[in-house]
């Protein structure tokens, strides 16, 4: 990113190289056009060219992840009054840690790691994550009980965690 | 020790995922920001939450060469339009720089004397209007540039799309490489390539073919990878009439055989 700031277009361009599949593939998920997640995908590393300090530390897929997904509820947005829930960027947190620890990780170990969840901790994250609806909006869907839907989210995620550290750690 | 009961920080891991309603999202972070227990739990699941984006990283089938190559060239020039705008802006303010002392000299010279200061802003004048000349030579001249810069990259732009339409064409039969693909239609191929390095001064790639029954492999086309390494190649002949394709790096000129390891040699089986 250093390297980018200094308008180093190779460096944004290992930059892209490296992410634009996770970006596509979000907004691709999230919105279910071609059209408009190249959209998104154009607009999120355009404002990484533009805009290069928006990106301070941590774990640069983790932040290009959440980014790409806000972006999309955006255009859901636009679309709708769909897409209620927004992962906030600028809440300080302590994580070099945690961020060592994921620093290598990958679709595969995701989706090895989702799978090992049981599908009904499993479910609620992906709707929320890709849907972009609220944990009230999950409940009526599932038609699960609110209270069942948060446990299971904090669960998931929890046991998400662990699997990630395993994968990485194997 | 915990200050919050289970059922808090159930809620601090909805914020993490991003599924509360705005307003109770917007309450949670402002007392995540202050409690160091939320903060420890918010944290954890967060980065784990962003990670399950991961999940849809597309792969394969699902953003194939072609379209990773277009959209890939897309905003590559989007970053160059960006960059293109800088040395207008650059002038401008030269210009502006120029222009500020001749308006002081103007000044201070005006209180000598109405007569004298007649003499010195005619002069003064002059100079300035050929400066401004110069500028505006300058800033015409670099509109020009761009102007030509725009026009090339049109006319790339609609050969790319000509190409892309006759790469996705129904039909097509696509052969992988390690940093692209052979893009076959009924009576040509394209090899489109990926990542090429740039070569240096007096060599270039060029592209060879084995027709099927034959032992020697025959020259094609030589080429050079655009600034983002990216590069199409025709092959005027039908895929079922040749054995293999290759690449390699040779003298500007061409050869009549390769000489260097080539690149790489794709089969078409």
């Amino acid at each position: 990113m250093a390297r980018i700031r200094e308008r180093d277009t190779l460096a944004f361009e290992v930059v892209y190289d490296a992410y634009h599949r996770l970006v596509y593939g979000i907004a691709l998920k999230m919105l279910g056009d071609v059209m408009a997640a190249e959209d998104v995908t154009q607009s999120i590393f355009l404002k990484i060219w533009n805009q290069p300090d928006a990106f301070s530390s941590g774990n640069f897929g983790a932040w290009i992840s959440r980014v790409a997904r806000n972006r999309s509820l955006d255009v859901l947005r636009s679309r709708s009054l769909r897409g209620e829930g927004e992962i906030p960027l600028d809440i300080p947190i302590d994580g070099a840690l945690d961020e060592a620890v994921f620093a290598r990780i990958d679709g595969d170990r995701v989706r090895d790691a989702l799978r090992s969840l049981p599908i009904e901790q499993r479910a609620p994250i992906e709707l929320g994550f890709f849907g972009g609806i609220t944990h009230e909006e999950i409940a009526r869907r599932t038609a699960t009980p609110l209270g069942t839907v948060k446990t299971r989210i904090r669960a998931g995620l929890r046991k998400l965690r662990t699997a990630l550290e395993g994968s990485t750690v194997a | 020790m915990n200050t919050h009961d289970d059922e808090h920080f159930d809620t601090v891991a909805l914020l993490a995922l991003g599924v509360l309603p705005a307003r109770e999202a917007e309450e949670l972070a402002k007392h995540v920001a202050i409690c160091a227990d939320c903060r420890l739990v918010y944290a954890s699941l967060r980065l784990t939450s962003d990670l399950v984006g991961y999940q849809e990283e597309a792969l394969g089938e699902k953003f194939d060469e072609v379209s990773r190559f277009r959209l890939k060239t897309r905003v590559l020039k989007a970053i160059r339009s960006a960059e293109a705008i800088e040395p207008i802006a650059a002038s401008s303010n030269g210009r502006a720089a120029t222009q500020s002392p001749e308006v002081a000299v103007r000044r201070r010279y005006l209180s000598w004397g109405l007569a004298f200061a007649a003499i010195m802003i005619a002069a003064i004048d002059t100079i300035s209007n050929t400066s401004l000349r110069a500028d505006n030579d300058r800033l015409v001249a670099v509109a020009n540039q761009q102007a030509s810069v725009a026009a090339a990259d049109a006319t790339q732009a609609r050969e790319l799309d000509r190409r892309l339409a006759e790469l996705v064409a129904p039909g097509a039969k696509r052969f992988g490489l390690s940093r692209g693909e052979i893009v076959a239609s009924s009576d040509r191929m394209v090899i489109a390539l990926r990542n090429l390095p740039a070569l240096p001064a007096g060599k270039k790639y060029q592209a060879w073919t084995r027709k099927r029954g034959a032992k020697k492999m025959t020259p094609g086309a030589l080429f050079s990878p655009d600034a983002a390494g990216i590069a199409f190649v025709d092959i005027p002949y039908a895929a079922t009439s040749i054995a293999a394709v290759a690449v390699s790096v040779e003298p500007a000129s061409g050869s009549k055989a390769p000489t260097s390891k080539p690149t790489f040699v794709r089969t078409l089986t």
